[in-house]
């Protein structure tokens, strides 16, 4: 059988030049899926979940001066369905009766919202409570009556807030007429953003749903073809085909639990780059792992596995908070001030494990993840030191002072200059290790430690210095959550950004400038999975498949570059 | 009958011609040797046949049947097996299950390891290829641990063993004991393809020589056919002398002056027991010994790498200034214009991932013209300094931007020496300086010595090769056990006399001192 097979693969690679063979078939495969895709529900013809008619309807209310508010409660002329109250008992209680079934809003890092409750499946909602300044927000939420919104008291003087919600049709009804629909949407709303992400979702509507995967696979198969012709490309296609078999495999899981695929990664591509919005999520969320992802690149470099990203990041984050609140300064002394305590407090907690390891040769890879857990533990200690943590049942400290507030790109949006920063910081560390006679050297010790001492570079001091470095880029990370996004540090809103770093660095072979593209990739895989988790209910989880996929085929290269055949 | 015919191969890399055309047979039963200048394309081929690499052109038959291999698995399935010019074992493991690494047998989940290690001692007793089967890799020597390596493709039943270089890391016993097995292998119907700088060796063993130069097949010869210097002449395409050409040594002042250093190995166990000896400008004093009588240590305490544990290192300037490096780090000791050529240019000498042009300036990159103050590197020195010394020193890699690791052993050597000598040395630690490099570099290395020893450079040379020490030292010391036992002029030396020494017979208790093996 196996000889069978083995014949049958050298007469095909005997009779076909191996170039015009592997672009054949990646144009194949992509034609294949792209016509699946056409052919996919969710486009006109889509039957999958008839009840839903997408319909965008955008509310905005405005508190005014004197701390009323001023509502705007009708939709549209058939159809009543959210009322906005005010109410006077804003502060540490909330006017509802424990046990009542509503729903808090908060932001979480990628600026999305987070329910308290599962909006979609509550049958009824005593209301919406509305924690968070600046709120954007948009979701498909089943709501089947009327809810009151209240305002927290700390909202009453800041900006307004808005809410997008996608509505099933049986709730209400509005014709698809788009020139009725702007109409309607004008009547309350002024906000031109709002109808700029509005176009962009129809343009993506009639561009058709999945148009972008099929282009994106036909450039695929165009890199392949160049790949085979020079050699040169190896590094972005290696990655490339990692991603192109994990999103084959997650189709395949997918069916597999009786979902469509299409829809599937239809989704995941609509919610990163369906509207303005999600495409500055997708950056938004991306932003921490350049950060992270750098750290653990620049560690590889010297040949330090630093698992330590996780708990650096908010070492960093906790300093920001501190600093954020403490100081009393200019916002253009506060703000480099805040990102370099963060990259300072946590540089040097990282250097724990470099100095460990050059001191007694403790592996780096267990004292970064014993170091994780120490860091757990002492922030949820101070946290909840009084001169740190703000009142209210929250593990969380004082909200930092607007002089140390990242600027955001946008109104409405919390995507930062930190994502400016993150990208500079990527080539300043790829201008380090490869224009510099510190990077050459680090490069060395990470690749043979013997020969770099032999060439006479100080091992010892090489490791500290990368593993301070390290943990100083993933700090940044935390600073610029702080800063940008939270204002505040939280016990449990900066996990996981460590982790994934990792996968992050790994993805791009610890290239620094190829990390800002992985972040981005992740960043994606983030905002769409979460997209298509609300739009069609497949589990989160399902993005967590496919990026261990990718990171399994960059990690076991050997298998893509035979299937490639890219023996030499 | 040939065993193994390779037609027309050819094999291209980015700028090379590694293979050109090149036919190769050879016929069952027979060792067969291949030779060629560095960079040639041996090893290159031999990859090919061991499905390593995949031949842009041509066809490979075992016996009369074409064959095709998609990796190892199908060459080893078709008998073959190959040792490669730098081993690949795992150093934890035992030899036991080094040997069986790939192909356990018992199947299933769990290694029947009694039955194995029994099949391994069978197989060592029956070629003469004796090894501990249960010690670990990494505490045997190099001349064992290529015993392992042959072991383990006897194991996979080849009958067609590849050998490249595989005499050049042992000590002269260590071939001797390999020779007697190729020539039993070959009774036992193994046909061995032997490759090899050592032309005596060549000559010595095999039945054919194919040489091969610049990638394309020059001839095939029976052996008893031509002799040494028609080999050289086939390889490299002009006359080659061996002899080196020297006058009487210039020695001035003392430039190095070590005493009674003392160190102990990575076991722990003391190497160094009290070495002494001084080095003038103009000399070139050679250290001779078995391997592991405490030579390599010496080298790396010297080079700042061990740290010692007692004596000290002296340095001299022009003035008779004394500087004392005893114990420094590498960085001072370079510092003290001192430039080493370690003995094993993998471990040490070479960044194998970097690529030639940044391995001929690794040690000096922190220094202008290569990097300015503030340490940013300036390319354009690092290019124009790789193409420089890939001039002078025939370094052939096609690129200077390919890894080190895709150039030819030989090669390798030659960056190391190009970029140490290029330190502008006062004082040079030199091991091992022709191994794995062909008789053409070699004269040119010799020659390279010889001229930085006329240059007034004090030169600290050990090697396994006991005519390469008498050609080019002026004064030999030999080392035993950790101890100089004597010293003597050059001109005084012989091989059957500094082969006494080595192994511990002075002339005061001739025949006293065991003769202990060091290397076991
Ligand atoms: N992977 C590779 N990429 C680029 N060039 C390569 C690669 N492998 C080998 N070469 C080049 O091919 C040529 C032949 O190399 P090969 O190792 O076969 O030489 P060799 O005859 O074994 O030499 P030596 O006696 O020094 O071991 C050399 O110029 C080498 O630099
Ligand atoms: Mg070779």
């Amino acid at each position: 059988m196996i000889k069978m097979l083995k014949m049958f693969k050298s007469t095909i690679f005997n009779k076909f030049n191996k170039l015009t063979l592997t672009a054949l078939l990646f144009v194949l495969t992509a034609a294949v899926i792209a016509a699946a895709l056409l052919l996919g529900p969710g486009g006109e013809a889509s039957a999958q979940t008839g009840a839903a008619e997408k319909i965008l309807i955008s509310v905005r209310s405005k508190i005014t001066a004197e701390g009323g508010m001023h509502r705007e409660v009708t939709v549209s002329d058939d159809a009543k369905i959210i009322e906005f109250a005010k109410n006077e008992f804003f502060g540490e209680s909330y006017p509802l009766e424990t046990g009542e079934n509503f729903v808090a809003i908060s932001k979480t890092d990628t600026g999305l919202m987070r329910l308290s409750k599962d909006f979609e499946d509550a049958e009824e909602c005593a209301g919406v409570l509305v924690v968070e300044k600046d709120l954007y927000f948009t979701t498909r939420m089943q709501i089947k009556q009327s809810v009151p919104v209240y305002f927290d008291r700390n909202l009453m003087d800041k900006a307004s807030v808005r809410f997008e919600f996608e509505l099933p049709s049986s709730v209400i009804k509005i014709q698809r007429d788009k020139k009725n629909l702007a109409r309607q949407f004008g009547a309350f709303t002024a906000n031109e953003f709002a109808l700029n992400a509005q176009a962009n979702v129809d343009l993506f509507y009639q561009f058709n749903n999945y148009g972008p995967i099929s282009l994106v696979i036909m450039i695929l198969a165009a890199v392949f073809g160049a790949a085979k012709i020079n050699r040169r490309f190896d590094f972005i296609l290696i990655p490339l085909l990692a991603i192109a078999i994990a999103f084959i495999f997650a189709g395949i899981v997918i069916l597999a639990i009786g979902e469509s695929p299409f829809a599937a990664l239809g989704a995941i591509f609509k919610g990163a780059f369906g509207s303005q919005t999600a495409a500055l999520n997708m950056l938004l969320a991306a932003t921490p792992l350049i950060f992270t992802g750098l750290a653990v690149a620049f560690a590889f470099n010297c040949g330090l596995f630093n698992i330590g990203g996780e708990s650096q990041l908010m070492v960093g984050a906790f300093a920001a908070a501190v600093c954020g609140y403490y100081l009393e300064l200019s916002p253009y002394i506060h703000i480099p001030l805040v990102i370099l305590a963060a990259a300072l407090a946590a540089g040097f907690f990282a250097s724990i494990a470099g100095w460990l390891k050059e001191r007694f040769e403790i592996h780096e890879v267990i004292s970064t993840i014993m170091l994780n857990y120490a860091a757990y533990s002492l922030l949820g200690y101070m946290v909840l030191m009084p001169c740190f943590k703000e009142s209210g049942p929250n593990p969380q400290t004082k909200e930092i002072l607007s002089s140390a507030v990242l600027a955001p790109f946008f109104h409405r949006h919390a995507l930062n200059y930190g994502l400016i920063i993150a990208i500079l910081a990527a080539v300043f560390i790829w201008f380090l290790l490869y224009r510099t006679t510190t990077g050459f050297n680090i490069r060395a010790v990470g690749l043979n430690p013997a020969a770099a001492e032999y060439s006479g570079v100080n091992v010892s001091k090489m490791i500290v210095f990368s593993m301070f470095v390290s943990g100083a880029l993933a700090g940044l990370g935390g600073a610029e959550r702080v800063m940008g996004v939270f204002h505040k540090y939280n016990s449990t809103a900066f996990v996981g950004y460590g982790f994934d770093g990792i996968a992050v660095a790994l993805l791009v072979n610890n290239n620094p400038i190829g990390v800002i593209f992985s972040a981005a990739l992740f960043g994606f895989l983030k905002t769409g999975g979460a997209f298509m988790n609300r739009e069609i209910g497949i589990p989160v989880e399902l993005v967590i498949i496919i990026q261990a996929v990718i990171i399994f085929f960059m990690a076991a290269d050997k298998i893509v570059k035979n299937l490639l055949k890219l023996k030499e | 009958m040939h065993a193994l015919s390779m037609r027309a191969i050819s094999k291209r890399f980015k700028n090379v011609v590694a293979n050109d055309n090149i036919t190769f047979s050879v016929r069952t039963n027979t060792i067969h040797g291949l030779v060629g200048e560095n960079g040639a394309g041996k090893s290159t081929l031999m990859n090919i046949l061991y499905g390593l690499l995949e031949p842009d052109e041509g066809d490979i038959f075992i016996g009369d049947r074409p064959a095709r291999f998609d990796g190892p698995k199908d060459a080893i399935e078709a008998g073959i097996g190959m040792v490669h010019q730098h081993f690949m074992l795992a150093g934890p493991l035992t030899v036991t299950e080094n040997i069986i690494l790939g192909s356990e047998p018992g199947g299933g989940l769990f290694l029947d390891y009694k039955k194995a290690r029994a099949f391994v001692s069978e197989l060592s007793e029956r070629y003469g290829l004796k090894v501990d089967p249960d010690a670990r890799i990494d505490s045997i020597s190099v001349g064992l641990a290529q015993r392992v390596e042959i072991l383990k493709t006897l194991y996979r039943g080849a009958r067609i063993i590849v050998l490249d270089e595989p005499t050049a890391v042992l000590t002269p016993q260590e071939v001797g004991d390999l020779l007697k097995i190729m020539d039993k292998l070959r009774k036992d119907g193994v046909t061995i393809v032997f490759i090899s700088h050592k032309l005596r060796e060549v000559k010595l063993i095999t039945d054919d020589i194919t040489v091969i130069r610049a990638g394309k097949t020059i001839g095939t010869r029976p052996t008893r056919d031509v002799d040494e210097n028609e080999i050289a002449r086939m390889m490299v395409g002009r006359e080659v002398s061996f002899k080196v050409d020297k006058k009487p040594a210039a020695a001035g002042e003392i430039k190095i002056s070590v005493s009674g250093l003392e160190a102990f190995n990575d076991k722990g166990l003391k190497c160094l027991k009290g070495v002494s000896f001084d080095i003038r400008r103009g000399e070139v004093f050679a250290i001779a010994g078995v391997e592991g009588n405490g030579q390599s240590e010496l080298l790396d305490v010297l080079g700042g790498m061990r740290k010692p544990a007692g004596g000290n290192v002296k340095l001299f300037d022009k003035d008779m200034k004394a500087t004392d490096i005893t114990g420094a780090s590498p960085y001072r000791v370079y510092d003290n214009k001192v430039a080493h050529i370690p003995e094993d240019r993998h471990k040490r000498g070479l960044q194998l991932k970097f690529s030639v042009k940044d391995n001929l300036v690794t040690s000096l990159i922190h220094k202008p013209p290569f990097s300015n103050a503030l340490g940013v590197i300036n390319s354009g020195a690092i290019n124009s300094n790789a193409a420089e010394k890939i001039e002078t020193f025939d370094i052939r890699c096609g690129s200077a931007e390919i890894n080190a690791q895709n150039l030819s052993g030989g090669n390798q050597q030659k960056v190391v020496i190009a970029r140490e000598l290029s330190k502008g040395p006062e004082f040079i630690i030199i091991a091992q300086p022709t191994r794995g490099v062909d008789i053409g570099a070699i004269e040119f290395i010799h020659k390279k010595i010889i001229d930085l020893r006329d240059s007034g450079v004090a030169i600290l040379l050990v090697s396994a090769e006991l005519s390469e020490i008498i050609n080019l030292s002026d004064r030999i010391g030999v080392i035993y056990n950790g101890e100089l036992l004597e010293t003597m002029e050059s001109k005084d030396a012989s091989e059957e006399k500094l082969g006494l020494l080595m192994v511990g017979i002075t002339g005061k208790n001739k025949g006293g001192a065991q003769a202990g093996d060091k290397n076991a």
